[in-house]
Parts: C-alpha cells; sequence; structure tokens
C-alpha cells in the first residue's frame, strides 16, 4: 500500500540515519524549549530528565524494560513493513497478548514457574497471531486496506479488555476494574531483586536484533519481503507466493506484539487493567520508522525513546507538569523524521542521473 | 416503549449521529477524487475537536469556536499537503503521522488546559449548537419530526449532499477526476495538479473541521481523549463502501447513524444481559464485515495513493 | 505552389545528461501535404514533434508558425493555435466514457465541441453514434485510436501531428485509416506523420524527413520515384550491416532446422477471462516442439496477455491444460515450480514494473529467480550473489555505476538487457519472450535477436510479438492469433502478408 521509500540494506543509510538524528534532536531541542516555555529552570529539568532517564540504576532498569516492551513490538512490526503490509493493529495484538497470559496465568495457578512462565508466553504470542489473522486474511482475499481493519481490531480489542476487568475476570476483592493478580510463579524472574528488569525481557530486547537483521538481509524469506516491499507485481512475477509473505509477516509482527503484551503483564503489571493500554502500538510505528525500519535503529531507538519518557515522567510529577509531554514529543519526532527523510530523498535524486543513456 | 415512537426516535437520532461521519466522509470523497488517501483525518477531527471545545469553553460562544475549529481543520490538512504534495513523504505515512501527531497534541493540550483550569468541575462547553426546528415544517407529523426538528447540521448535510452531487457533473469536478485518474494526463493537458488537490485538500480541512468541531459543541459538550474514536478511519471506509459516489456515501454513513443510534437506545434503556461495550464496538465490527463482503464491489480512482510530482 | 505553414529553422535540443537529441534540425512543412517524418528509434522523432506540440522548448533556433517567430508554452496552447498532436499513448481516461473525454478537452481549451463536426467524423471514421457513451477502457486500441484522433479534429487544428499511430493497427486498417489522412489533406490541412517503418512512409506522404541520429539526413519528394533500400540506408548506417546480420540469422536458421520431436510447450483448450470478467482465451491451442522458435503474432488485445498471464501462472484459466514438458496443470500454474523443474525463462514485456524492483538493487534483482531455483536453501549468499551480479555486467555490457546501483538508475534499455540477462543465465529449456525488442535501439534489438537465434535448438523459444517483421525474422513457425484462439499458421518462408492481416483481423478467408 506504501510505497516509494528506500530502505536501509541498500547502503544509501547515510541519508537515514542522518535523517534520524535530525529529527531526535529537533525533537529534544523542542522538549527543552518548552521546558523554558513553562518557565522552568532548565538545567535542573535536565537533570532530572537525566536521573529519571538512566541517571539510577532503577532507572536504567525501567528504561530497558520498557524498551524491551517497545523494542518487540517494533522488531514486528519492521517484518510487516519491510513487506509493505502497514499492521497499524500492534495496539491490539498486545492487547490480546496481555488478555491471554493473564488468563491462562489465573486458570493454572497452581503450575510450577518454569511450566507456567513459558506457556503464558507462548499463549501470548498466540492470541497476538491470531489477533492478526484476521485482518491478513481479509487483505489476501478480499483486497482489503490492511490500516482500517488492523486499527477497528484494535478498538474492537480495547472494549474486550474493558469488559474483562469489569465483568467475568474482575477482582472481586477490588474496587477498580482490574484482574486479580498473577500467580507469583509467574513472575519474569528479575535479574536483581530490587529493579524490575526481568531476564527475559533483556534477552530478548538484544537478542532479537540481530536476529531479525539476519532474517531480512541474508535469508531468502527476507529477500521475498523485500521484493514483496518493493513491488507487488514483481513478487508475484518472480513466482513468490504473494499470500503466504502477507500473512506470514502480519502473522509474526502480531505475535511479537502479542509477546510484548505478555511480558507487561508478566514482568510489570502483574494484573490485567486498562491502564497497561499506553498507546505502545503506535509508539513502536514511530520507532520503527525513526529507526528506518532496520532492527539495529529500532533497538537503539526503543532505549532511546523508552528513556525520554521515563525521564520526561519524572520532570512531569516533580515540576507538575501535565503528562502527555511524550505523546507530543513522538508525534513531532515522527513528522520532523518524514519530512527531513524525504526531503534529503528529494533533493538527492534530483542530482542522480540516467546512467547509460 | 412503542415500536413506532422507537423507530421514528431511531432515525432522527441516525441523522442526527451520522453527521459528524458524513461531513467527513465527503471530505474524503474529494480528495479521493484527486488521487489523494489521507489517513490523517483522525488527527484532524481531533485538532479541530479540541480546538473547537477549547475555543468554546473559555469564549463560551459556539459559533466562533466552530469558526476557529474550521481553521484548525484548514491549518492541519494544508501541514498534510505539504507532507505528501510538496515533500514528497509517501501519502499513507504523511496521513498516519498526522494522525499520531493529533493525538499526541490534543492529549497533551486538554491536560495543559484543564491543569490551568480553576474550576472543580469537569470542563464543560456552556452554550452549544442544538436543535432548531423549521417553522413549520417540523409540526408534520413523523416526517416533520424525523426531518425538520433537528440538529442545523443535518440541514447542512442535504445541502452538502446537493453540493457536491451537483459539483461532481461539472466541469471543475470532470478535472479533480481527471487528476484522479491519471494525474500525468491531467498535467499534460494544463490541469494545475497542485493547485486543485490543494483546493481539495483546503475543503476536506474544512469539513473535517466541522466534523470534529461538531463533536465537542454540538453532540456533546466537552473534550475526551481520542473523542473521535476511528470516525476518521470509518469515515474512509464510508468512501469506500459508497464507492465514490456522494449518494451512497449518505446511505452509508446513515445506516452506521442507525448503529449509533441503536447503542445510544441500547445505553438508555440498558439491556443488563448484553455487555455496554458489546454495543460500542459494534461499528467497528459492522465496518469489518461490510468491508470484507463488498469492500472490492466499487473501482478506486485509478492513481489513488499514487505520489504525483510534476515533471515539466 | 502550397506555402510553408510551418518552419524549424536550425532547431536543438539537448537532455540533461548531455544527450544531444535534436542537433540543428531545420523542418518545413508546407500546407495540403502529408509529411513523413522517418527514421529509427533514437532519432529524434519524438523530440521534434514534442517541440513542435509544444511540449518542449528548442535550446536553439527559431520557429515559424503562420509567417511569424513564435514559440509554444504548453501542448494546450499548441493546440488553441491550431497544432494538434495524436501521441503514441493515447491521452484518454480509461474510466471515462467517450462523451468525458472529449467534454475533458472542451472544457480545457474552454472552446465547445463541434457536435456536428463529431457526427461527421463518426461516419468517416466508421463509428457508430452510440459509441459517445462507451468506456474507452470497453473499446478495442484502434477505436481508441480513431477516438482520439477525433477528439483532436473537433478542434480544428491546421496541422495534425502523428506519432506512430499504426503501431497496433492491422494492414488492412492502416491503409483505411490513410485513406482518412489523405481525405483531410485534401481538405486543406498539413499533417505530419512520424514513423520508423520505411513502406508506410513511401505509401502515404508528399515529402519525407530523414532523421538520423538527431541530425537532418534529406528532405525528400515523394513521387513515386522512391527506392525503399536506400531510403533505409540513409534512415542507418547500420541498416546495412542489420541486414547482413539478417543474413546471417538465415544461415542460423538453416543449421538449427533439424528435426524437432515432441513438445516443449502444450496448450490444450485454454479458456480464461480477464481482470474485468470477460472471456478472452476461448479454446487455444499451441504446440512448441522442442528447440524450435515459434512466434505468436497478432493485434494487441486479442488475447496475447493473458494467454501469456496464464502460462507464467499469473492468472487462473477456467478450462484446458497448460503441459510444460511433463508437468500437466489445469486450473492455474505454478510457475515457480516451473521454473525449477524445467528451466523456463519468462522475458516479460513489462520491464519497468513487472521485470525489476525499481527500488531494490542489481544483484537482488538478478537474484529474483534464484528464489524459485534455490528453493531448497534458507539462507543466500550474498557474495555469490555479487559476483554473478559483476559477471552480468560485464557479459552483455549493462551501462550501471556499479553493481551496487539501484535499477531505478539504469536507463531503460540496459533494464532490458538486465532482465534479459537474469533470464537467461538460468541457462533455459524454455524461453517465453513478450515484445523482447520493444522500444530497444538498433544496437540493442540486434543484439537481443541473435541472443534469442542462438538459444534456439538448445531451448525452445515461445516469442510474442506484435511485429511482423521480427516475426518472419526469427521464427521456424509463425501462428496467428485472434480473439482468443490460434487461426492460422504459417511458415515464414512464403508468408502472404494480405492473407495475414486478414486473418489478424478475423476476416475468414
Amino acid at each position: 500500500m506504501i510505497g516509494g521509500k528506500i530502505m536501509w540494506y541498500e547502503k544509501k543509510g547515510i541519508l537515514n540515519v542522518f535523517a534520524s538524528f535530525l529529527s531526535i534532536t529537533i525533537g529534544v531541542a523542542v522538549l527543552i524549549f518548552s521546558f523554558y516555555m513553562c518557565g522552568i529552570n532548565v538545567m535542573s529539568a535536565i537533570q532530572t530528565l537525566y536521573f529519571g532517564a538512566i541517571g539510577t540504576y532503577n532507572s536504567i532498569s525501567e528504561t530497558l524494560l520498557l524498551a524491551s516492551i517497545l523494542a518487540l513490538i517494533s522488531y514486528g512490526l519492521t517484518i510487516s513493513f519491510t513487506a509493505n503490509v502497514w499492521n497499524i493493529g500492534a495496539e491490539g495484538q498486545y492487547m490480546m497478548g496481555a488478555i491471554a497470559s493473564t488468563v491462562l496465568s489465573l486458570t493454572f495457578k497452581n503450575l510450577p514457574g518454569y511450566i507456567l512462565i513459558p506457556l503464558s508466553l507462548v499463549i501470548g504470542i498466540l492470541a497476538g497471531l491470531l489477533w492478526a489473522l484476521l485482518p491478513g486474511v481479509l487483505l489476501v482475499k478480499y483486497s482489503v486496506n490492511e490500516v482500517l481493519t488492523t486499527l477497528m481490531m484494535n478498538y474492537i480489542a480495547q472494549y474486550i479488555l474493558s469488559w474483562l476487568v469489569t465483568g467475568p475476570l474482575q477482582d472481586r476483592t477490588s474496587l477498580f476494574p482490574e484482574s486479580p493478580y498473577i500467580p507469583s510463579q509467574a513472575h519474569l524472574p528479575r535479574i536483581i531483586a530490587l529493579y524490575r528488569i526481568n531476564y527475559i525481557s533483556l534477552i530478548l530486547l538484544i537478542a532479537l536484533a540481530p536476529l531479525i537483521y539476519i532474517i531480512i538481509s541474508k535469508t531468502y524469506f527476507g529477500m521475498s519481503l523485500r521484493i514483496l516491499g518493493s513491488s507487488r507485481r514483481v513478487a508475484k512475477y518472480a513466482g513468490l507466493n504473494v499470500e503466504k509473505l502477507i500473512i506470514s509477516s502480519l502473522l509474526i509482527s502480531g505475535a511479537l506484539s502479542g509477546l510484548a503484551g505478555a511480558i507487561e503483564i508478566l514482568g510489570i503489571q502483574y494484573r490485567l487493567r486498562p491502564g497497561i493500554v499506553q498507546g505502545y502500538g503506535y509508539t513502536g510505528i514511530v520507532i520503527t520508522l525513526v529507526g528506518n525500519m532496520h532492527p539495529y535503529g529500532c533497538l537503539l531507538a526503543s532505549i532511546f525513546i523508552a528513556s525520554l519518557m521515563n525521564g520526561i515522567s519524572q520532570v512531569c510529577q516533580l515540576y507538575q507538569l501535565p503528562i502527555g509531554l511524550t505523546q507530543i514529543l513522538q508525534s513531532i519526532f515522527l513528522i520532523t523524521f518524514v519530512s527531513v527523510k524525504f526531503l534529503l530523498e528529494y533533493l538527492s535524486t534530483k542530482r542522480i542521473k540516467i546512467y547509460g543513456e | 416503549m412503542d415500536i413506532g415512537l422507537l423507530v421514528t426516535y431511531l432515525l432522527r437520532d441516525a441523522l442526527w449521529l451520522m453527521t459528524p461521519l458524513f461531513y467527513a466522509a465527503i471530505g474524503e470523497f474529494i480528495v479521493e477524487k484527486a488521487g489523494v488517501l489521507n489517513l490523517g483525518i483522525e488527527g484532524m477531527m481531533l485538532i479541530s475537536a479540541f480546538v473547537a471545545f477549547a475555543i468554546g469553553f473559555l469564549f463560551e460562544n459556539p459559533y466562533i469556536a466552530l469558526l476557529i475549529g474550521c481553521l484548525a481543520g484548514i491549518l492541519v490538512n494544508s501541514l498534510f499537503y505539504i507532507l505528501f504534495q510538496l515533500i514528497g513523504v509517501d501519502q499513507s505515512l504523511a496521513g498516519l503521522s498526522i494522525t499520531i501527531f493529533g493525538s499526541g497534541v490534543t492529549f497533551f493540550a486538554f491536560r495543559a488546559m484543564i491543569g490551568y483550569s480553576t474550576s472543580a468541575s469537569p470542563p464543560v462547553v456552556k452554550n452549544i449548537i442544538s436543535d432548531l426546528p423549521l417553522p413549520i415544517l417540523s409540526r408534520l407529523p413523523i416526517l416533520g419530526f424525523i426531518l425538520f426538528d433537528q440538529n442545523p447540521f443535518v440541514y447542512f448535510s442535504f445541502l452538502l449532499l446537493f453540493l457536491f452531487y451537483v459539483a461532481e457533473k461539472s466541469d471543475i469536478g470532470l478535472k479533480i477526476r481527471t487528476i484522479g485518474e491519471d494525474p500525468s494526463i491531467a498535467d499534460f493537458i494544463g490541469i494545475d495538479v497542485y493547485k486543485f488537490r490543494l483546493i481539495c485538500v483546503i475543503v476536506q480541512g474544512f469539513l473535517s473541521g466541522v466534523a470534529g468541531s461538531m463533536l465537542t459543541i454540538s453532540i456533546y459538550n466537552t473534550f475526551l481523549d481520542n473523542i473521535t474514536a476511528g470516525l476518521g478511519f470509518i469515515a474512509i471506509t464510508m468512501v469506500i463502501l459508497g464507492g465514490w459516489n456522494p449518494i451512497r456515501i449518505f446511505y452509508s454513513s446513515f445506516l452506521f447513524g442507525l448503529i449509533y443510534a441503536l447503542q445510544f437506545r441500547v445505553q438508555m434503556y440498558g439491556a443488563s444481559w448484553l455487555p455496554y461495550q458489546f454495543a460500542l464496538s459494534l461499528p467497528y465490527i459492522v465496518t469489518i464485515i461490510l468491508l470484507a463482503v463488498f469492500g472490492r464491489k466499487y473501482r478506486p480512482p485509478t492513481s489513488l495513493g499514487k505520489p504525483y510530482k510534476r515533471i515539466r | 505552389m502550397n506555402r510553408p505553414v510551418l518552419e524549424l529553422i536550425n532547431v536543438s535540443k539537448t537532455y540533461p545528461g548531455g544527450i544531444r537529441a535534436l542537433d540543428k534540425v531545420s523542418f518545413e512543412l508546407k500546407e495540403k501535404e502529408i509529411h513523413a517524418l522517418l527514421g529509427e528509434n533514437g532519432a529524434g522523432k519524438s523530440t521534434l514533434i514534442k517541440i513542435i506540440s509544444g511540449d518542449l522548448r528548442p535550446d536553439e533556433g527559431k520557429i515559424i508558425y503562420e509567417s511569424k517567430e513564435t514559440s509554444f508554452k504548453s501542448p494546450i496552447d499548441a493546440l488553441l493555435r491550431g497544432i494538434g498532436t495524436v501521441h503514441q499513448n493515447l491521452l484518454l481516461i480509461p474510466s471515462f466514457t467517450v462523451f468525458e473525454n472529449i467534454r475533458l478537452y472542451a472544457s480545457v481549451l474552454k472552446q465547445k465541441a463541434d457536435i456536428n463536426a463529431l457526427t461527421e467524423y463518426f461516419k468517416i471514421f466508421n463509428l457508430p453514434n452510440n459509441i459517445l457513451t462507451r468506456k474507452i477502457a470497453d473499446l478495442p486500441l484502434s477505436l481508441r485510436q480513431k477516438i482520439e484522433v477525433i477528439k483532436i479534429l473537433l478542434f480544428r487544428p491546421r496541422i495534425l501531428l502523428l506519432d506512430e499511430p499504426t503501431t497496433s493497427l492491422t494492414p488492412l486498417e492502416t491503409a483505411e485509416f490513410f485513406n482518412i489522412l489523405k481525405k483531410l489533406r485534401d481538405e486543406g490541412k498539413s499533417i505530419v506523420f512520424v514513423t520508423h517503418k520505411v513502406k508506410e512512409a513511401m505509401a502515404i506522404s508528399d515529402r519525407i524527413t530523414i532523421l538520423r541520429r538527431g541530425k537532418k539526413v534529406v528532405t525528400l519528394e515523394n513521387k513515386g520515384n522512391l527506392n525503399e533500400e536506400e531510403l533505409a540506408s540513409l534512415i542507418v548506417s547500420e541498416e546495412y550491416r542489420m541486414r547482413q546480420s539478417v543474413h546471417n540469422i538465415d544461415t542460423i536458421r538453416e543449421s538449427t532446422k533439424s528435426g524437432f520431436e515432441e513438445y516443449a510447450l502444450l496448450v490444450e483448450n485454454l479458456i480464461a477471462r480477464d481482470d474485468l470478467g470477460a472471456y478472452r482465451l476461448k479454446g487455444l491451442n499451441l504446440k512448441l516442439k522442442k528447440g524450435e522458435l515459434l512466434a505468436i503474432v497478432g493485434v494487441a488485445g486479442n488475447g496475447q496477455k493473458e494467454l501469456v498471464e496464464c502460462l507464467v501462472g499469473l492468472r487462473k484459466f477456467e478450462k484446458g491444460i497448460i503441459k510444460y514438458f511433463e508437468s500437466e496443470y489445469r486450473g492455474v500454474v505454478d510457475f515457480c515450480e516451473v521454473i525449477k523443474k524445467h528451466r523456463v525463462a519468462y522475458i516479460t514485456e513489462d520491464r519497468m514494473y513487472t521485470g525489476v524492483a525499481k527500488d531494490l538493487d542489481l544483484a537482488t534483482n538478478i537474484a529474483l529467480r534464484e528464489i524459485c531455483l534455490e528453493r531448497e536453501n534458507f539462507f543466500l549468499d550474498k557474495r555469490r550473489l555479487t559476483r554473478k551480479a559483476k559477471e552480468i555486467v560485464s557479459k552483455y555490457g549493462i551501462k550501471t555505476p556499479s553493481e551496487k546501483a539501484l535499477v531505478n538508475q539504469l536507463s531503460g534499455g540496459n533494464i532490458q538487457k538486465l532482465i534479459i540477462a537474469r533470464e537467461l543465465e538460468i541457462n533455459p529449456l524454455l524461453i517465453i519472450a513478450e515484445q523482447p525488442t520493444q522500444g530497444l535501439d538498433v544496437k540493442t534489438t540486434n543484439f537481443v535477436r541473435s541472443l534469442l537465434l542462438s538459444k534456439k535448438g538448445k531451448a525452445s523459444i515461445l516469442l510474442i510479438t506484435y511485429d511482423l517483421e521480427e516475426a518472419i525474422m526469427l521464427a521456424d513457425r509463425i501462428i496467428v492469433i485472434y480473439d482468443g484462439k490460434i487461426v492460422a499458421e504459417h511458415s515464414p518462408e512464403n508468408i502472404d502478408l494480405r492473407k495475414l492481416s486478414k486473418e489478424m483481423l478475423g476476416v475468414s478467408t
């Protein structure tokens, strides 16, 4: 559906990397400017930002934890966007992953941890995967625009979540719409007991990046995705099974978003609440684009944005600023990035001549 | 409640509740006819809704709020135009960026605004644009109630339908359609693609501005996060299901108006066995089903979504 | 004596990138004449037309129109002032009706279309009046061309420029068209007729101007005194060499004519529909013998496209069998399997949008076929691919900054070379070639044709072409496709062109 972009594996990535850095710089500059406009001491605000982001052991833990969730979603989106399949439904797939893992761990609360944890994670993966299946089938069989369908699935997931926590799954002992706590053996094992960062998050955050990179650039599957992303017609001409590719890319993306949701429950929230919905699905889109749809770029961008998010929430708490600064910042990143990147592309293609005639 | 009365109320509510959707859909219809796919309507509507709310709350005049809301819509859509036509950002990417931008900006701005407000109660727009029964016509039995005892936006929606039906058959309509079918041919024969697309974008900005503003200063009287709830995307669906034809778009929007009306009544009279979330998710479920069944029925404009830059 | 109505004096045009398309060309058009502009692809004919029609402005030189030095701001400006152009790519919107297309022009030109003239022209061109409400997309190419000409004529141009108008007409339709042109000339119009076909220029024109490599070679009066061979040699000095290579080609053909047994490709009773649901293949049968080159000729739009799509798995077919060697397929061909099992190559007609992935690099594009061949392997060897790309670039003479370059930086001819190289490098046993030399310059055309001929014998070749000369030159057998069926078969040796045209048109002989 969306085309006309140049991808990272063409070794012309210098322009794109420049665009990423430029947009991030502009965004941060806007942030600092807004501190100034709010009349707070800019230097101490930056200090608070730093401490909230990576200044203390706790904040490092929190940042890595948040980054792992965002990175999972964005790795999945990288696969899907490479094939030009616009999965806007990461938010809903994430929710379904969270729901599934909660239901499973609550149902089998007597299983030991070494069975319960993998089982819950897997069910989260499956839930996210299945939630992406319907839009995939509709796209492939009826040519229905996947942006619309995946988005609708987000809203439906949201209402399913809302119904569950105010109905069947609601904790009878609590006044709030939330599920009971998951059993303690389902909690993801922490690296250091004091801090929330857990082994699985950290491993996934770091190990998946090279894995996805290898898949996209060094396998036939990845090459098929790239060809599909370049042009569906050419993919058909090359004999590729376009339907299978489209659905696989959506399923992989859904699976990773579902996994992210499961980790949110098992590693951070420990219960199902409406508050788990924080727009990570959309943040993931921003990260994937600003990271130039490259797994390493996504890794860096996830860590960066996660640290920014934590830092900003610290600043907002301390200085009584309205929350939402992160959201507006993300939007600025995105708009600046697309403008800069395409502007640079346009300027550079003007100088590229047709070679050979 | 007696069935006849219920149906009457439903029809009347449907015509009323479909207005934001219809205005947004007609706006999208124009730009799609010119070959532009705007996924940013949602962001545009959100920003207009918030701006109208803010002005309405601060100045207590809904008409000025509406005006400024429309202006906001035009401004946001101009940003979209700069992104996709002047800079060359892919249309869908530009649209999504605008939508994400819209939700981010309004999320923040709303909190910033009520953060600074001194009142303890939730912010409400004091004067909203409410019903305007037409003098004699509204006394007609049944039809009078449904058609002529309505919000002024409903009256204007009929006017809008008429205007666009006529415009489509006009010379300007033909030129815009040419751009949507093949912009390079249009450019070659001297139709200024940039100019016409800009006009369509401005008109869409205005209409989406009305659609968004309507939410906070007429249908409801306050702003909520994501008050548009996917309306912008459902509007795009209306254009697809309506096959790029104003009358069919009106019918599709009316169908959804009925769904919203049903939702409203279900919430009022409550069916305790049915969780309210089901009613709320109905529009989205119906959208998916309709797209699956009727999505391929009509052909879109040939160059829809494809980038075009002037070569000459 | 007729006065000149248009004069170009020492006009030059250089494209960005340094290509000198026109070099001090002078051209004169008189009243009441049909003036042929003759030359091969790349001689500068299209550029000259673009300058006259207002699409381009010359870098040097003067344009004198109606006795005044002038310049044209745009094609519409030129049309308003009396110069109408019918391009090869028709400026018709397919989803609009005939009426809407005419109305569009009227609106853009801010003039009313002459309805009386419209009915008159419909008569002259032999079109039914109800064609006004039909969509262009539903009309065959020959009708569309007529509509385009009529559309321009409605705005009463003094000068009519026609760019290769006969490419999709059969010889009979061409003769019909020429009669109409003569009538228009006699009514007072001046017509510039661009072509690369010498015979046509000789048949229709009053004068012929020959362009070669951007320069005007000569302008000749055509009073029945001209010699085809001479003209051909004026057009391209390499024409002789081409003729020589034609003789070489003849000798190659002789030697490979040895017995063909068994079939490489068998198509039985193929029935298929197009995207809009209309039946396009209505029981097509063909047999491609092993080692032979079989050419399918026909007017565009008679099912060639759908046939090829069915053969390569891009289209489902309702009935019939497609058999590659021993593999039989019903319903749809699994082309990836065919490529893998039988090494089949497919040179596509649409090089820009189907044959290559424009925003990917050369190495990936060359590896496009690898996907089907190396299906068992999971990982791809980047180094081997880059090495292979380098080999291909040098072997086939593809001009590119580097193998890592993106395909959209290559010119059309080089992209075609790339596609052909990629397809032939798999050492195919069967080649399906769709319009392989369309739009290429003479050198590349000869290169491609001799390449195909050299593969004959080892591979079986199915050639789909609109170029009768090419078919006659290369094929062992020629079959004619009309309305979704194969209607005739010929041997290229002693072919009756009149009979062939009738068959292409579906006229029963």
